[in-house]
Formats: structure tokens, sequence, C-alpha cells
């Protein structure tokens, strides 16, 4: 690989030698241990771990660790990651041997700046549909309002469609937004949205990598059918104090990370929040009516090196959204009062343990508790004649999971890197629950709970096994099973699912992939809309909601140029999907959350199918990619649309994302998005007639008569977005700032398409688009020390 | 810096509403749209038009099908023929009613459309009035105090009620304040609303709320509730509520309370009107279903559904009055003076 420079041996620092293991095998020997940032300690995840003369190789895993198993002798080593100084390295090992790798960060130059992480090894990685993209790159694409998103930028990978314009949401090659498999170091994570969806809940200062695995995922994932999107949390600088901090438009971010004890434990806290009410706040001194809404989020993380071998992690994260309107009357010797108020939160905390077990094994043990609540409550106090009336009503709904699992990674040879483990989930629903407090002058207090199912609680339970098998020199094969089994309310639902992955290596610049996948979901979000709302219940399957299935199969090729200095991919997708839920024709969508919503719901089919082009260049000046998606979703349910299938409201016919990051000097880069997609579909009315004379209404009524579901198209969309970062090193800091504008040339893009019925000369009934993220300029400060 | 912020607020959050010329795909075939809601205390009544292409200008009056031939059978059994009286409305010649409990299957078929068809029926309705009584005059307000009780005899099965309360008004009050009744739009009938208060936790204004259980108390000022049997499925129900009726000089209180029973069909369409009227009022979201109002006429679209009314008239001792002793429905109601 030309971007990778072979250094002097000389030069490289930080190789520890750990012999630990005394077996000697008679024709191959093991090194395994892991790879670590000689900066901070943190363990560096992804980094390619090669022996080039034989051509084999691996990566670090999730964790940084990595096994390879060679023939004894004097082979030279390379180690290499995106953002680090390779490392050349010649072993001398003729037995089983742990390695501590640590290198060094790279000092950014002009000329040859690498992005992905994916290289030239991606070529002979089994996994396909995959990506991997950088928290740095992430921080300098231009965003809305300023703020770093990284779930915005995934959107902007091809097979994803974002939903709702401005909003974070992934809709991943036809699935579903519950169909993604969120993690947060290991945990899942229910709702990722902060504001409605508008932001993300995942702030980039605490983040170190995000992969996104568009389908058929290894055995080691499951519970989802369409995506893992896994984000691994900084770990905390074991060596000195670090941290960055930012200001924006309507956030602020901090984070500081540091030794506890140096080389020994660490730790790492960030936060962010907005100041949407205090902007708000000048504009409601003196008024009887106040309204207003902030979020924050917490990230925590602690990690306590017990040895070599053992390292222990804690991890938490803590985000909230609150919106409120309150409103008092001012009345005679009273004080009406009346107060609106919702909001949701996400906890999550986990506790890891990661232990080298010889030198062929690695383990993995997780324990921990990821919770959803949203609530909305309301508060009434009305006053007259010295009586009084007080109402107060809370409805929430909430889902905890309390999960532990365990994963064995084991490399008996080069041929072989064997996964497997077991997980186990205690699942607590509660979808919907009604609070209702009467407290009426001169009659009892009154108090109700209502709830349409009560708590529900299931458990499920996984075992997976995978092995990746280098079966010869260009044919590398991933074969898993995961079987599952779910448990709820005296239903089990059982589920054996194959994941197999092929890699056929026909030239040293192409692969040919192709991979299969079936799982199966258990959880389910019942949403009313189009958009993230967070009244969008998310209940379990039981015996009159049945999970989610569904495959997937895909097969595509990759292929690099100019020593991976560009790639180019091809992938194709086939998938099909069963036990989707959807709300019954004429059922009320707002008010259903309230309601015994079990018997308003139906069940149906799905499928998709598409194409994607994905273009990178990865070094140079100017960097980024192109991607391009043909894509065609439909679904099917017994009582919608006849019976007839329809397509999703977010199958998107083409889509189009170009993504350009330009190094203008050392200090100054300029980075432009345009995104381009047919119009999504949407429902209109096709007929109309009159009726009159109703029981009570009495007078003649306009009716929209609707027609198939999804069966027009919104205009299409396209947008320029783009940003220009200046970078100046300060004696105690480097000082960013971002000047960005979104949506460059002004485009009106459809937010909303509704219709309209107006009285004139009859009935005229018209179509209206609403549009809302116009042109927006943004600019924020970041210091990172 | 409370201009930037209002300029930044503007420059951000500025939505921008414009026509959009959608592409709707395929033809529209028109459809038959018959209307009838049904009940024992009225002759039958058809109103039959047809359905229209969404886009353009279209005179309401091109919608009416004059042609139509409606056919009404009664537990199988051919009832009548109904004849055209002009504006799209069918009615009987014979002085047909709808009989309580009957199931009736209308047919109707006009020239260039497939026979239409629906069923439905008046449904059973046992209501009983236990007691009226005064229990308060308040002369310096000029308005009395009432309390009153009722029971129902709930069927088994799902059912759906809905109630109101009349007082009889003369005529200079008209111009005033207050609800007032209308048998067709701006007709009024010699009634306006009371409002009246309840504990019933059923009672619902709002009909879109009425399967909704998380709003007891919110709202103990009624106008004209809807309310389902839920909550006294297959019981004898006793409702009581209270109300506060004004005295006028030229008439003592005379008071009408409508007890009703839908059949399904006709409170799931008065429903999705409702939901119908809240989709279009807001702006939807694009990727959202849309609300369609309930049909259950095959081959065409609108409503055959019946109702039950118990009615009943009582005076401020509770007597039993008729509306034709009054003069009301008759244009004899008294004046002021």
């Amino acid at each position: 690989m030309a971007a990778i420079r072979w250094l002097n041996c000389g030069l490289l620092l930080g190789v520890l030698w750990s012999t630990q293991f005394s077996v000697v095998v008679a024709q191959s020997v093991t090194v395994s241990g892991y790879v670590e940032d000689m900066a901070s300690g943190e363990r560096i995840l992804g980094a390619s771990v090669s022996i080039p003369a034989l051509q084999i190789g691996t990566t670090t895993n999730q964790y940084g660790f990595y096994s390879l198993t060679i023939s004894s002798g004097s082979p030279l080593l390379l180690v290499s990651h995106v953002g680090y100084e390779s490392l050349l390295n010649q072993l001398q090992i003729d037995q089983d041997t742990t390695l501590i790798i640590t290198l060094i960060p790279r000092i950014v130059e002009l000329e040859d700046v690498e992005v992905f992480a994916e290289g030239e090894s991606d070529l002979g990685v089994v996994q396909m549909s995959r990506h991997e993209i950088s928290i740095e790159e992430i921080e300098t694409l231009p965003v809305i309002f300023g703020e770093i998103d990284i779930q915005k930028t995934l959107q902007l990978l091809p097979g994803v469609q974002s939903g709702l314009e401005g909003t974070s949401g992934l809709y991943v090659r036809g699935g579903r937004a519950d169909q993604n498999l969120i993690l947060l170091d290991g945990l899942p994570l229910y709702n990722p949205n902060h504001l409605f969806g508008f932001f993300s809940v995942f702030n980039s200062a605490a983040m170190k990598r995000v992969e996104l695995i568009k389908g058929a995922f290894p055995a080691r994932y499951g519970g989802r059918l369409s995506s893992v999107i896994n984000y691994t949390m900084k770990e905390g600088n074991l060596k000195r104090f670090s941290g960055e901090g930012a200001i924006g438009l309507i956030s602020s971010r901090i984070m500081l990370e540091g030794p506890i004890v140096r080389d020994r434990a660490s730790f790492l806290v960030a936060g962010r929040r907005t100041y949407i009410d205090q902007l708000l706040r000048p504009f409601q001194i003196g008024r009887n009516t106040r309204y207003g809404g902030s979020f924050y989020d917490l990230n925590i993380k602690a990690n306590y090196v017990l040895s070599q071998r053992d390292r222990i992690y804690l991890s938490g994260y803590l985000g909230r959204d609150g919106f409120s309107y309150k409103k008092s009357i001012p009345v005679p010797d009273a004080d009406d009062k009346l107060e609106y108020d919702l909001g949701w939160r996400n906890r999550l905390v986990s506790l890891r343990w990661n232990r080298l077990i010889g030198d062929r094994m690695f383990a993995n043990t997780l324990i921990g508790l990821t919770q959803y609540r949203f609530a909305s409550s309301t508060y009434s106090l009305d006053t007259a004649d010295s009586e009084s009336i007080e109402y107060d009503q809370l409805w929430y709904s909430e889902v905890s999971d309390w999960t532990a699992k365990i994963e064995f990674e084991y490399v008996p040879n080069s041929q072989h890197y064997i996964r497997f483990g077991a997980e186990g989930i205690l699942h607590r629903f509660t979808p919907g629950s009604t609070q209702t407090r009467l407290d009426e002058s001169g009659s009892p207090p009154v108090n109700l709970l209502q709830t349409p199912t009560g708590v529900l609680n299931s458990q499920e339970v996984a075992l997976y096994a995978e092995d990746e098998m280098h079966l010869q020199r260009v044919l590398r094969v991933t074969a898993g099973i995961r079987f599952s089994s779910y448990f709820a309310s005296g239903t089990q639902f059982n589920s054996l699912e194959p994941r197999l992955g092929v890699n056929v290596r026909i030239t040293k610049s192409t692969a040919v992939k192709a991979s299969f996948a079936q799982s199966k979901q258990y959880v389910h979000l019942l949403t009313g809309g189009g958009a993230a709302f967070p009244t969008d219940l998310w209940i379990p399957s039981m015996d009159r909601v049945p999970p989610q299935s569904g495959y997937q199969i895909a097969a595509g090729v990759l292929k690099s140029f100019q020593g991976g200095r560009y790639q180019v991919s091809v992938e194709g997708y086939y998938k099909r999907m069963r036990g989707h839920i959807e709300y019954k024709l004429g059922a009320d969508k707002y008010q259903a959350a309230f309601l015994a919503w079990p018997d308003l719901i139906e069940s149906g089919k799905g499928f998709s199918r598409g194409a994607e082009l994905f273009l990178q260049k990865k070094s140079g000046r100017l960097t980024g990619w192109a991607g391009y998606t043909w894509a065609k979703t439909t679904r099917q349910f017994e009582f919608l649309n006849g019976g007839h299938s329809y397509s999703d409201g977010y199958d998107r016919r083409h889509d189009i994302s170009v993504v350009m990051q330009y190094k203008l000097t050392n200090r100054m880069q300029l980075s432009a998005v345009w995104v381009y997609g047919s119009g999504y579909p949407v429902s209109v009315p096709t007929g109309r007639y009159v009726i009159g004379s109703l029981f009570e209404f009495g007078y003649p009524y306009h009716v929209v008569e609707s027609g198939p579901i999804n069966s027009a198209r919104a205009p299409e969309y396209h947008r320029l977005d783009m940003s220009i970062n200046f970078r100046k090193k300060k004696s105690w800091a480097e000082r960013t700032i971002t000047l960005g504008l979104y949506n460059v040339y002004n485009r009106q893009n459809p937010m909303f398409v509704y219709t309209t019925v107006e009285e004139v000369d009859g009935a005229l009934i018209s179509f209206k688009k609403l549009s809302l993220l116009q042109l927006i300029p943004a600019i924020s400060w970041q210091y990172s020390f | 810096m409370r201009g930037l912020i209002l300029i930044l607020f503007f420059v951000v959050f500025c939505g921008c509403e414009s026509a959009l010329d959608l592409d709707i795909p395929g033809g529209y075939d028109s459809q038959l749209v018959i209307q009838s809601h049904f009940t024992p205390d009225s002759l039958w009544e058809f109103r039959v038009g047809k359905s229209a292409p969404v886009r353009g200008t279209i005179d309401p009056n091109e919608l009416i099908v004059p042609d139509a031939k409606i056919v009404i059978f009664g537990e199988d059994r051919f009832r009548e023929t109904l004849h055209y009286v002009g504006h799209g409305i069918y009615q009987t010649a014979q002085g047909q009613r709808p009989i309580r409990g009957i199931s009736y299957t209308v047919q109707v078929s006009a020239t260039g459309f497939p026979q239409a068809e629906a069923s439905s029926w008046a449904p059973p309705l046992k209501s009983k009035l236990l007691e009226v009584k005064r229990t308060a005059k308040h002369d310096s307000l000029g308005t009395e105090d009432y309390e009153l009780r009722f029971e129902l005899e709930d069927q088994p099965g799902s059912n759906y009620y809905r109630m109101a309360l009349h007082q009889v008004v003369p005529l200079c009050e008209r111009e005033g304040w207050g609800i007032f009744v209308e048998d067709v739009p701006g007709n009024v009938i010699d009634y306006w609303r009371l409002v009246f208060q309840s504990n019933s936790t059923s009672f619902r204004d709002y009909i879109e709320t009425v399967d909704d259980p998380t709003i007891p108390y919110q709202d103990d000022d009624f106008w004209g509730p809807y309310f389902s049997d839920k909550l006294f499925e297959a019981t004898t129900k006793e409702f009581k509520i209270t109300f506060e009726a004004t005295i006028f000089e030229s008439i003592h209180p005379h008071f009408s309370l409508v007890l009703s029973s839908l059949s399904e069909d006709m409170f799931v369409f008065e429903r999705s009107i409702v939901l119908h009227d809240l989709f279009l009022a807001a702006p939807s979201i694009a990727q959202s279903n849309p609300a369609v109002v309930h049909t259950n006429v095959v081959n065409g679209l609108g409503i055959f559904a019946g109702y039950t009314n118990d009615t009943y008239r009582f005076d401020a001792a509770g007597e039993e009055w008729q509306e034709d002793v009054l003069g009301i429905g008759i244009g004899e109601i008294q004046s002021c003076k």
C-alpha cells in the first residue's frame, strides 16, 4: 500500500515483549496481544497487523486485540492504522508470544493524509457492506447549525436513507428505524435522538470509533434485522490530562480525560448541553405564558489495567430532553395554572472485562443496563370561590434491558479465527401507562392508574459461533450460526440464524464478496408517522405481535487503484422481512399510544432490493467519497392498501451523496457535501365527494378520498452544504474555528407535503409543501488541549 | 442581542409554504356515493351522488346522481323502491320508516356505475328517565339548578351512545349567546343546547377520544358527549347529571333529553370524519398514512348507518310535555312577550 510509509526500524518505538506462554508449536507460533496508542495508552481498534512477505494479516478487534499465527522465524511485522505512524519490526519468535504494540500518532502532513481505516485491508476482509468513518473526518464535515452529528454523516453512505429532512434517522437498505442495532460500548441504545430527531445523542468528543454494517452481519450480532451501528467510546488517556471543548450556535460541549493512576487507570467525562431555553428566556420575562426546551448528555468512561492481560472498563451514558409549556392565569385571589411537560431520557451503564486467555484466546465479559423512558405530563389548577380543582396526569412509556454477555475469540491457527459466545437480556417494557390524580375541594382525591398492557417482562437468550476460515490464499469464508430464544408471557419463540460470508481475492487489488444472513428481531417500534417521535412505543413480541424476521443476500466487487489511493465498490442486495407492525387503517395514531394499541395494529411483510456504488479517494490533498444507490422497498399488509403491496415511506429510487474535503493549507480545510435523492413516496387523495345532512354536522362536507398508500412522489431533494475549518496552534491548545453554510443555494426542499381544501367556486383541493430548513449559516469554536 | 437572536430564529425557522404539483399516477374511476343516516323517528331518505377526481374545481351540483334506483330490503325481504325528489335526494313514497332492531340492506344502481350495496340497522335502545328535580333557584341570576337521573340497559356487544340536553328557547333569545339546535343548516328548531355536569367516566365530548380511558375528569362540563359501554358492558347503568337552566319570562323551563344508540358503522363513520378533519387541518408528515373516511358501501363510497333515539321531554316539575302543545316545530313557539 503506497500510502503506508516503510519506516526505518530504528524509529519504531513502543514494542513491549512479554513472553507468557511456553507451549512450542512445531511448525507455527502465535503472536497475540493488543495495539495501543503510545500517547494515550488507549487500545486501537481496527489496526492492521500483517506479515507482508507471507501475505497474511489480521486487524485488531473492537477491543484492540489481535492474534496472528505464523511460521516460526524472523518475519517482518507491519502494524498500521489511520492517523498513526506505521510500524515495521522484525520478529524473533520461536514460541507463542504476547506482544503489546504501541503506535505513534501521526503528525498530519499536507500531501499524504489517509482518511479511512479500511485501507487496502478491506480487500482481505470477509465482511461486506461495512463502513467505518473516522471521528476526525466527521468533525470537519458541514452540518446543520454547525452541530457535529455522527449519525448524519452515516446518512451520506450508500444504502442509508435519512428520513425527515434535518433529522438523524437511519433507514438502512429498506429497513426501519427500529431495525438498527445501535450499540454504545456493547449495549443497545433505544432512542438515539435529541430534539425530536434533529440531533443524535452521540457526542463526537467522547467517541473513538463508529462502524456501520448494513446487512448480513456476523453471528455475534443479533436481535435486529437491518444494520449494526457500533459506537465505541474513547477509553480515557492513561498518560496525561487532555480534553477538548466547543461552543456552537445551539449547544456547547466539553470533554476531559486523563490518568487516575498513570498507566494504570484513566477516566473520560464528556458533556453537552443546548441553550435554546436560555436564548428564549429574554423573550418571556414578565409573561404569563412560558415555554422552553433543552437537552443534555453526559458520557463517562473509566478503565483500569489489572494486568497486561486484563483490563476493566466502566462506561456510562445519560441523556435527557425536556420541553415545557407553562401558563399562569392571574385571577383575583387565585393563581390558576396550566402546565405541559414532555421529555425523554436514555440511561446506559456497563461494566466490561477484557481478558487474554493464553495467546490464542480473548474474552470479553459485559454486564450492563440500558433504559429508555418517555414521559409527558399535564397539570392544571383551577380556583374559584375558595374552591379548587387540581388535576395532574402523567403518561409514560419505558423499556429497560439488563444484559449479560460473554464473548470469546479463539485463533487456533492461521486458517481459523473462531468467535463464540452467549448473551442474555432481561427486557422490561412498559408500553404506555397513565397516572391520573384529581383533587377537588369537597371530594376525596381520585387516583387512577391505567395501562393498556401493564408491565411486560420478557427474556432473550442467544448463543453463537462463527469461524473466519482462510481456506486458500484467495478464498476466505466466514460461517456462523446464531440461536436465540425469547420468552414472553407464556409464549416462546426460537430462531436459528445462519450467517455466511465469502471473499474471493481474484487479483491483488480486486475482491469479490458475497454474504447471506438470516435474523430475527423480538422488539418493535410502533410509530405513528415518519418522524422519530419520542411517543413512538417500543413493544415486545408476544402472542399477538410475532417477532420480525428476515434474510438478506448481498454480493459485490471491491477494487482498489493506485495502491489503495482510490477504492471502488459495487454491491447488490436482496432482502425480505416479515413481522413489520403498522397501525390498522383508520386508527387514530396519536391517540393510540394511550389506547389498547394491541387491538390497533397488524403485522405485514417487507421487501427490498438495491444496488450501491461507492467510490472513495483516500489520500492526498483532496479526499472524500461519492455514493450512489438505486433501491426499491415495498411493504404489504393484509388490511392496508387493499392487501396490495405499496412503496415504503422511505423508498427512494435514486440517492447520491458526494463528500469532499480539500486541504487548502495545513491550517485550512474546505469541506463540501452534496446530496440528491429522488422524491419520497407520499399518500395523496385521488378523489373527492360531498356528503351532507350528517347526524352531527348538518351541512355539506367535502371528503377527500384516499388513494393507494404512497402512490405519489414528493419532489426530488438536493442540497449543498459547505464549511471551512481554520486551525491554529496556541500555546496551550489547538483552536479550530468552523464556518458553515447549510443548504448553500437555498433549495426549498419539501419537509412536509399535505393536502388543502379551499372553498373557491366549489371545492378546490390542492397540494402544498412546507420547506423549513433553508439557507442556515453556522459558526463554532473548538479547542483541543 | 435580542435583535440578533430574532434575526437568527427568523432565518432558521421561517417556513416556506408553496403550491406543489404532484403527479398522481393512474386514472380515476368515479364511484357512487350513498348517504343515509336512518332512524325510526324519520322516513327513509337517501342522498346519492358520485365522486370525482381530486384535482380542479367542480360544482357540487355536478356530483348529484338523479337517475339512481334505490331498493331497500329488511331482513332479506323487499321493502320499497325509493323515488327521486330532487337535489340528489331519494325518499320513501309509502311513508315507511325504519324499525329499530331490524337489519336493512340497500342496493343502489345507476347508469355507468356498478351496483352498490350496504347494510346496517337502528340498534335497540332501552332507557328510562328515573328522576328530575329542581335543586336550587337563583332569582338574581335568573337561573335554576336541576338534577336528572336516567338509566341505560346495555345490550351485549360493543355499543356506542350519544346524549344531548336541550331547553326550549323563545324566539327573542335566538339572536344572543347560545348553541341553537338546527335540523338543517340555518333552521333553528326552538331549542338550545344545555351544558351539563356529570361524574361519568365514560362521557367524551370529542368522539375521537371515546375509547381513551385517560381523560376521565378533565372536562366535567359536557355539551353532547359520546360514550361507549366499555365500562358497563351488558349491565344496566344509572347516570346522574346536573345542569343549570335559564328562566325565561315567556315560557317556563321545558327540556328535552335525547339518548341515542349508534350503530357501529355510524360511530366509526363520525369518528373518521373528525380524524379526516384533523388530517386536513394540520400539515401531515409525508410518510404518515392518510385518515380514511369510513364507508360500509360495497362498490361505492359513503355511509348507510342507523341510530335510535329515546327522547324525553320534561318540564321543571318533571312532567312530560308534547312539542305540538307547545307549538314547537310548527312555528308557534312563544315569543318573549
